[in-house]
């Protein structure tokens, strides 16, 4: 689920792209000097074998058994399987980097200006949540894999969730419905990337015991998991008042009944961002009902474009 | 399904003039091209004459080219299912940067299209349009080694430019592992949508599928990395990039280029103005 070019106003591409670059510098530091050796021409031949095998689709029939969703498929992200491999979120933010400059040069997937943005959500956010999601939970003495689909859903449903908030902060779709739909798609994605991610780990760990990482979680210290715990959790509690008010301005009213009038004066620069973004319709019957016709349009077109591509 | 890789470079491999044309301007014009195209107004119906014009540039483009027009298709089908996907949203929603929207059309369950929400959705789908046209003529005019030579040119650094330079080399390599995995599937009757098997199989299938060449990249990383070391390789190696000196073909192309989004931005709009100030 990459965000095409044109979605995201130039001004607020430009933030994502300064906040991608930051980590991806760190991601190549990890790979040239927190190794014992240079591991940079590695992963660039590993970073090919991840972009072929995110070409690989799958059936969606094998999640949902349901005969319409015969035609529909979907591909492994593979941030979180990464991240658990290399035993480093930093892996993740390489390796999905890499992928999505080649995928959107050959594939026209994503876009140049909001490519920062889709390195946030499917590199940074996939790898480090999915990976920490992983450690603190296998700290917590969870079963390996359970742990693991949880980190591998983990990647995909939060990232999923900041799209849907990039694209509100862009004015380009409404908050709730994007969280909905976005959440829809990654949701069930998500299971598929969790029982791969176990399949593949499980068949790495038999035939090539040496490259995987056991027992990764006693090293990673307790600190960075909650560090990253809390680093969620404020993600989630900012979020949250955009998602639970009615108005899309919680944030304002939660900080102005907090300290008053004085901040909402200070915040309100914020505001004119997003202003009462409403779907056109009665309430809540206008909201389902668009989540309905999204939802069937969007699996028409891809049925769709899937006889176009099977005819080709 | 996805386009091939062979497929790709087959049009990125053929002798045009279009294909001559140095790596770096061909780059610096997608670059330009896609900037502009986001940065325009979100709300000015005058976008699509300036969007129009650089579409219109870059078919004739591709088709000076001589790129196959079933594989243009393709791309594009490839291409813009999501773009398309939020673009068709937009007429039911009222979008927070814009006030005053007229109700052309009221669907039942009480969805409202607006004239202002539909007009939007045609801008940002143009805008979407012109960038992946812009895409799709850049891979499909040079080779992806070339493409990450050229940015080696223009300053990609170091890192990165090893990075991507090893990646495309073995892009095709494990493309065709993948194909070969798939034809000794197909040959022992494997199919993913074959109702009388389980799916639970099917996926471990496919997890085996993923897992044969995770590994593969990753001894062919190793590999490769060592064979580097033998050669010397150390952390302070550099890329060799050959010097390439620009033609005059080159800064035309450029100066045609820059000319096109200078024309679209400053002409079509004193073209529309003038008629209406009169």
């Amino acid at each position: 689920m990459h965000i095409p070019d044109g979605y995201i106003p130039l001004e607020q591409a430009a933030i994502y792209w300064i906040i991608a670059l930051v980590f991806i510098a760190r991601s190549v530091k990890w790979a040239r000097k927190d190794m014992n050796e240079d591991m940079l021409p590695m992963l660039a031949v590993v970073a090919a074998g991840m972009f072929v095998l995110q070409t690989i689709n799958i059936a969606a029939s094998l999640l949902i058994p349901i005969p319409i969703m015969g035609g529909v498929s979907w591909h492994v992200v593979g941030a979180a399987l990464a991240a658990i491999i290399f035993a480093s979120p930093w892996a993740a933010v390489l390796l999905i980097t890499s992928v999505l400059a080649i995928q959107f040069i050959l594939f026209g997937d994503g876009g140049l200006t909001v490519m920062g943005a889709n390195i946030l959500n499917m590199g940074i956010i996939g790898g480090f949540m999915g990976y920490y999601t992983y450690i603190g939970l296998s700290k917590l003495s969870v079963k390996r894999p359970a742990a693991m689909f949880a980190g591998a859903w983990a990647s995909m449903i939060l990232p999923a969730i900041a799209l849907a908030f990039e694209l509100w902060l862009a004015g380009t779709f409404p908050l709730k419905q994007g969280v909905v739909l976005m959440g829809i798609f990654q949701g069930v994605a998500g299971i598929g990337e969790g029982m791969i991610t176990i399949i593949v780990f499980g068949a790495i760990a038999r035939t090539k015991p040496e490259i995987v990482m056991n027992g990764a979680h006693n090293k990673v210290s307790t600190a960075k998991v909650a560090a990253a715990g809390v680093i969620a959790l404020a993600g989630i509690s900012i979020a949250a008042p955009f998602l639970a008010s009615g108005n899309p301005d919680g944030l304002q009213q939660t900080a102005s009944m907090v300290i008053k009038d004085e901040i909402s004066s200070a915040i309100s620069p914020i505001a004119p961002m997003f202003p009462g973004y409403s779907i056109a319709g009665l309430g809540k019957t206008g909201e389902i009902a668009a989540i309905v016709i999204g939802l069937a349009a969007i699996l028409v077109l891809w049925l769709g474009i899937m006889k176009i591509l099977k005819k080709a | 399904m996805h386009i091939s890789l062979g497929e790709i470079e087959r049009e990125a491999y053929r002798k045009t003039p279009i294909h001559g044309i140095d790596g770096r301007i061909k780059i610096l014009m997608t670059l330009a091209i896609i900037i502009y195209a986001v940065a325009l107004p979100r709300m000015d119906s005058m976008n699509f004459m300036k969007l129009g014009l650089l579409e219109i540039y870059l078919i004739v483009l591709m088709l000076s080219a001589r790129l196959g027009l079933s594989y243009i298709a393709l791309r594009f089908a490839m291409a813009l299912p999501f773009g398309f996907g939020l673009a068709v949203f937009q007429p039911f929603l009222r979008q927070p940067f814009t006030t005053g929207f007229t109700v052309i059309y009221t669907l039942p369950m009480g969805l409202e299209i607006t004239r202002e929400g539909t007009l939007f959705g045609a801008i940002v789908f143009s805008k979407f349009l012109v960038c992946i046209t812009a895409v799709i003529f850049l891979s499909s005019t040079m080779s992806l080694s070339e493409l990450v030579a050229s940015a080696r040119r223009l300053g990609l650094p170091r890192e990165l430019a090893l990075l991507f330079t090893m990646m495309v080399r073995y892009l095709f390599v494990f493309w065709n592992i993948l194909g070969r995995i798939r034809t000794a599937q197909k040959t022992r009757c494997f199919d993913i949508l074959n109702k009388n098997v389980p799916g639970r199989w099917k996926l471990t299938q496919v997890g085996y599928t993923i897992s044969s060449l995770f590994i593969r990249s990753y001894e062919q990383g190793e590999r490769t990395y060592q064979s580097m070391l033998c050669r010397g390789y150390n952390a302070d190696a550099h890329i060799y990039v050959g010097k390439k000196n620009l033609g005059i073909a080159d800064f035309f192309f450029l100066i045609l280029t820059l000319g096109i989004i200078v024309a679209a931005q400053m002409y079509i709009t004193s073209l529309i103005v003038i008629p209406l100030s009169n």
